[in-house]
């Protein structure tokens, strides 16, 4: 699942890396709320802990066998802000050190990983928590996996690379398998956690609105499918623009900014077709939060990562 | 471990190993970006890049037989994906994907192999990557090895209780470790790790820690690292204008 460098195109690692330091900034801002200095070591040892827990291989299939990816299990008991913080400690020095997943591709293994991984964790944990808190620890980890996955299989099919489709539709089920297992282990762990007493870790599950949670993930669930439908056949999506007008919008307000920026990285119209996609991502997440904003009136959040005496 | 191997070579000293860290970064990225936009076809342009990489190895002296084997790593994505395109009817891509992931992993492997891990890092910092970030990594790195040898320790227990004797390879035979063995495992390890962070914490603050506060010196660019990164600079856009200009 870690994309190496030399595999996507410019345009999708650069606007992936960009959507990520945002991500980035902006939990960063929230953990500085908080007492930022006790989260430095938190977020450095369970970084080392996700390394470590990777070692440990179980099977799933006769003959196959996988490891925990963690962030799901990291966003249950730290908290979203450090659980992506520390993921992306982790992620850059797997570049780096093991060579695992590009440089340039950082951003995007970031984004597919520390940021949406851990964001569908958190709110796939709260939409099914409510009814059992196993349940969901299971779709915490279910979501995180097949979401990262599908999101990578997706930007390669954006990079233009061609994949035919029942390679497409097996990585899609060799992830939610892998997903399963996932979420097997991280509410089979989280169960052990709870029994030991550690009360220090304070899950987030079923603690918020769970409409905001259900809306948020089902728009980044039919988000992922769009993008992956749009990615194999890009004339899909223009249909569909056409349809609802939505692409004179696209070129006006793409057509200023960007004029002069289509001409030296790659064809006009197909770039174009990206930037109009992520317009038109943009638009449906901004809608979705706000519709669920709308039905719920947000309280305050209590601190995520409590402090230890 | 083997990835402990890299380590090691970055601790050699040779005119590579000399440049300062910043100057190293500045080149492997320029390099890495003119890779990403070099075109599929432009064979002159990678073999020069290869003929290059090579030059340095040599330079920075390194075994050649341990980079070509840390180099296979990416092999299992990127030989799919060149699988999966070749197989779609574009030899020419799957070839290119092989070709540049193999060439980039070459950068970084070169990058890590002839820089020191704090140095990496205050180069990280001094670069403009935010405190909170590079501290964390320098946490995460420090706490690497830690945990990974409790965690093999505790897999060795797991093993010899169960009365696997498999050599010494981490890796449980897959039906050694059921679900719930493996759970209770990284159970148990999750606890330690965190109560090691708060031990962790408590002795920072004893001994005065503030943050933004990093231990390593601040390097200098001297005349050498500015010439090496301005070279390579120069190199990376040659070679995009030449593939653009179609030489």
């Amino acid at each position: 699942m870690h994309v190496p460098d030399g595999i996507l195109a410019p345009p999708v690692w650069m606007g992936l890396a960009t959507a990520s330091a945002f991500a980035l900034g902006y939990v960063g801002r929230r953990l500085r709320q908080q007492t930022w200095q006790q989260n430095i070591p938190l977020m450095g040892v369970m970084g080392a802990f996700v390394f470590a827990a990777q070692m440990v291989n179980f099977p799933i299939l006769p003959g196959t066998s996988s490891h925990l990816l963690g962030s799901a299990l990291l966003t249950l008991t730290l908290g979203q802000p450090l659980a992506s913080m520390a993921m992306t400690a982790v992620l850059t020095l797997q570049a780096f050190i093991f060579q695992d997943g590009g440089v340039l591709a950082l951003g995007a293994n970031v984004f597919n990983m520390a940021v949406m991984g851990t964001l569908v964790a958190q709110w796939a944990g709260r939409a099914f928590g409510l009814y059992k808190k196993t349940w969901g620890a299971v779709a915490a980890g279910w979501f995180s996996v097949t979401i990262a996955g599908a999101l990578a299989v997706a930007e390669l099919l954006a990079s233009g690379i061609r994949l035919p489709s029942w390679s497409v539709w097996l990585a899609l089920g060799a992830l939610a398998l892998t997903g399963i297992v996932e979420g097997l282990l991280t509410a089979a762990i989280l169960a052990l956690l709870e029994r030991s007493g550690l009360r220090k870790l304070e899950t987030p599950i079923g603690r918020q609105s769970r409409i905001v949670a259900v809306t948020a993930l089902l728009s980044v669930v039919a988000l992922t499918a769009g993008a992956l439908i749009a990615s194999a056949d890009p004339d899909i999506l223009e249909t569909a623009l056409v349809k609802t007008g939505l692409d004179k919008l696209a070129t006006t307000l793409l057509q200023s900014p960007f004029g002069d920026y289509q001409a030296p990285i790659a064809g006009p119209s197909w770039l174009r077709q990206v930037l109009a996609g992520a317009l038109g991502i943009a638009l449906i997440v901004g809608a979705a939060l706000l519709l669920a904003r709308f039905y719920t009136s947000r309280k305050k959040l209590p601190p995520r990562c409590t402090t230890s005496s | 471990m083997h990835y402990v191997v890299l380590e090691r070579l970055s601790q050699r000293d040779s005119v590579l190993h000399r440049r300062d860290a910043r100057a190293k970064i500045v080149a492997t990225l320029s390099l890495l970006v003119a890779l990403a936009f070099l075109p599929n076809s432009a064979w002159l342009q990678f073999g020069s890049m290869a003929l290059l990489l090579m030059a340095a190895t040599s330079m920075a002296d390194l075994p050649v037989r341990i980079l070509a084997l840390r180099i296979l790593v990416v092999l299992p994505f990127s030989g799919l994906a060149a699988l999966a395109s070749w197989l779609a009817g574009d030899p020419a891509r799957g070839v290119a994907i092989l070709v540049k992931s193999c060439l980039s992993v070459y950068l970084v492997i070169l990058l890590v192999a002839t820089t020191r891990m704090p140095e990496l890092l205050q180069a990280l910092k001094q670069l403009g990557v935010p405190d909170a970030m590079v501290l964390g990594l320098q946490f995460v790195y420090r706490y690497l090895f830690v945990i990974s040898e409790q965690a093999q320790h505790m897999v060795f227990a797991a093993r010899s209780r169960m009365g696997w004797q498999e050599g010494p390879s981490v890796r449980l035979k897959p039906h050694s470790l059921g679900l719930r063995t493996a759970a209770g495992l990284v159970a148990v390890l999750f606890l330690r790790s965190y109560e090691r962070s708060d031990r962790v914490f408590q002795a920072m603050l004893a001994r005065g820690f503030r943050p933004g506060q990093l231990v390593a010196k601040p390097s200098k660019l001297a005349a050498p690292d500015i010439l090496f990164s301005g070279s390579a600079v120069s190199f990376a856009a040659l070679l995009v204008a030449t593939a653009k200009f179609g030489v």
